[in-house]
């Protein structure tokens, strides 16, 4: 290289020499006091000087301050302490080139001796393109992630959208439900207590019969504001060893309106005791049984050719602790898409029927440490299967 | 007769309109069968869109009282196989809770008057006492 000192036509040398020229980087060589010695044709290209313009200058005139005013410093320094910054480490520092435009620069450098003189070399790389991409890369992140957010954001009011979709919905369900059960028996009330009030032949028996209607339809009312305060705070069950036949035999009885369905009750030599809340319980099977009774008299008529083919089946069986109730109709039966809803509030098959029997009966169930299952086929009937905790399994333990 | 001084008689006094009654709730409809008998009007009752079909198929009427909620058919539903069958007969829609899609479907089903309940006896006798007029009006010019 031009300027670059080559004392002999050892091959060595010339090798040396060869790599300084033709080298990518720019090779700066400066002295102890940061006295530019010696540049390449790549600094040359790199900084925009000429290398007599450069060369015994200062090594600053390659930097845009901070690095400029601080470059002596940073010599003296590593004179005193020996505790190199720089040197042997490289780091990105930012250079000046002739016409003032600052760029991004990797500078590693090393120190050597030459006739006994210290001096340091340094290799420059331009990394502008390098930071140019970091940046877009670093924009693009940042774009990402404000996009990632964006989404997260819309993602999670659509959620709450849907809920409270759901819930306004569900709202419009329950007061329906509540609006149908408690205007119907109003209905009654009002025709009744009308007939009572204005008709002009109104025999004695009559009379009766519609007190006895009011009085009906005020129970009907009552069982409604029942099951919605039911609902408002089910209460705790109180579990003690009790009977499932008994309990049983009670639900049957309360159900009205089974007379003209077979109901199918397998005989038992001894009490079946499980570990519930008796009250529950009863609540729980006379909504069952009052559901199955419901599901065989939607069939149509002309479906059901004898009473045989109105029945209720009970059944009983026993595994490990566990004790099962199964309850089979021979009703309507459930639809494969409303199976999953069966037990949910609020959600009923019934004309009339505002989805809370089987709610309740479910988290009665589940609080007594059971289960509720439900199968069914579409036209030919269901089984609801109550799994309740033995009671003599109860007291072994 | 007591019943309420807005409740003109004297329109079209022979012969009493029939009514056919349909309601799930059996209370309910022989409540109102209860009435318009006293009435002096001819009044059957159905509990089941099934039975409600069977003596509209049995027996002509000229006002039909539908309640909209109930099993396996709606008072939509039922309204349309009425009128396949009697196209004279007057139906009056009487329900507990319609949503906006019910009332669409009862509109369309033909369904003359809807009215909610508990119903108001002073605002549906007219009512029926119209629906017999027209019903028996339709007749009249066939």
């Amino acid at each position: 290289m031009h300027s670059f000192r080559s004392d002999s036509s050892s091959k060595k040398t010339d090798l040396l020499s060869a790599i300084m020229v033709s080298a990518v980087d720019s090779i700066i060589v400066i002295d102890r006091s940061g006295t530019i010695r010696n540049v390449n044709p790549a600094t040359e290209r790199l900084f925009g000087f000429v290398a007599d313009e450069i060369i015994g200058s200062n090594i600053k005139i390659l930097m845009p301050p901070p690095f400029r005013g601080e470059h002596d410093g940073y010599l003296s320094r590593y004179h005193e302490t020996g505790k190199p910054q720089i040197i042997g480490i490289g780091r990105e520092v930012m250079g000046r080139r002739k016409d003032g435009t600052d760029f991004p620069i990797h500078l590693a450098v090393s120190e050597f001796q030459v006739d006994g003189e210290t001096h340091y070399a340094g290799i420059v790389r331009d990394i502008s393109d390098l930071k140019r991409t970091q940046e877009e890369l670093q924009q693009l992140n940042e774009v990402l992630e404000s996009r990632v957010q964006e989404r997260t954001e819309e993602l999670r009011k659509a959620q709450s959208d849907l809920v409270d979709k759901e819930k306004l919905a569900m709202l419009g369900r329950v007061s329906g439900g509540i609006a149908h059960e408690i205007r119907n028996p109003l209905n009654a009330l009002k025709t009744s207590a009308y007939f009572l009030l204005n008709a002009s032949a109104a025999t004695p028996e009559k009379v009766t019969e519609h007190l006895q209607r009011i009085d009906r339809q005020v129970d009907v009312i009552e069982s409604v504001v029942t099951a919605l305060s039911d609902v408002a705070r089910l209460p705790q069950p109180e579990q003690v060893p009790c009977d499932l036949r008994l309990i049983l035999d009670n639900a049957i009885a309360s159900v009205s309106n089974l007379s003209g369905i077979q109901m199918d009750l397998t005989e038992l030599a001894k009490p079946v005791m499980v570990q519930a809340d008796p009250n529950q319980l009863l609540i729980v099977f006379r909504n069952l049984i009052r559901n199955a009774r419901d599901a065989i008299l939607a069939k149509e008529p002309r479906r059901q050719n004898t009473a045989e083919d109105q029945r209720i089946t009970i059944r009983l069986a026993f595994a490990k602790d566990r004790t099962a109730v199964s309850i089979a109709d021979t009703g309507i039966g459930i639809e494969s898409d409303q199976l999953e809803k069966i037990l949910a509030p609020f959600f009923s098959t019934k004309a009339r029927g505002m989805g809370l029997g089987l709610a309740i009966s479910n988290t009665m169930v589940q609080r007594n440490g059971g289960t509720i299952r439900v199968s069914s086929q579409p036209g030919q009937g269901s089984i609801l299967t109550v799994d309740l905790v033995s009671a003599d399994s109860e007291t072994r333990r | 007769m007591k019943h309420s001084e807005d409740v003109n008689r004297t329109a079209d006094p022979t012969p009493a309109g029939r009514v056919l009654v349909v309601d799930d709730d059996p209370d309910i409809v022989a409540n109102l069968c209860d009435i318009l008998k006293d009435l002096g009007y001819h009044a059957d009752a159905a509990t089941s869109p099934c039975q409600a079909i069977q003596l509209v198929v049995e027996n002509d009427y000229d006002v039909a009282l539908l309640d909209y909620k109930m099993p396996k058919l709606d008072g939509a539903a039922l309204c349309e196989q009425i009128g396949q069958r009697r196209p004279a007969i007057v139906p009056i829609m009487i329900t507990a809770y319609a949503d906006a899609d019910g009332i669409d479907r009862a509109d369309k089903a033909g369904v003359w008057r809807v009215i909610s309940k508990p119903v108001n006896l002073k605002d549906l006798i007219p009512l029926i006492e119209q629906a017999t007029r027209n019903s028996k009006l339709c007749r009249s010019q066939r």
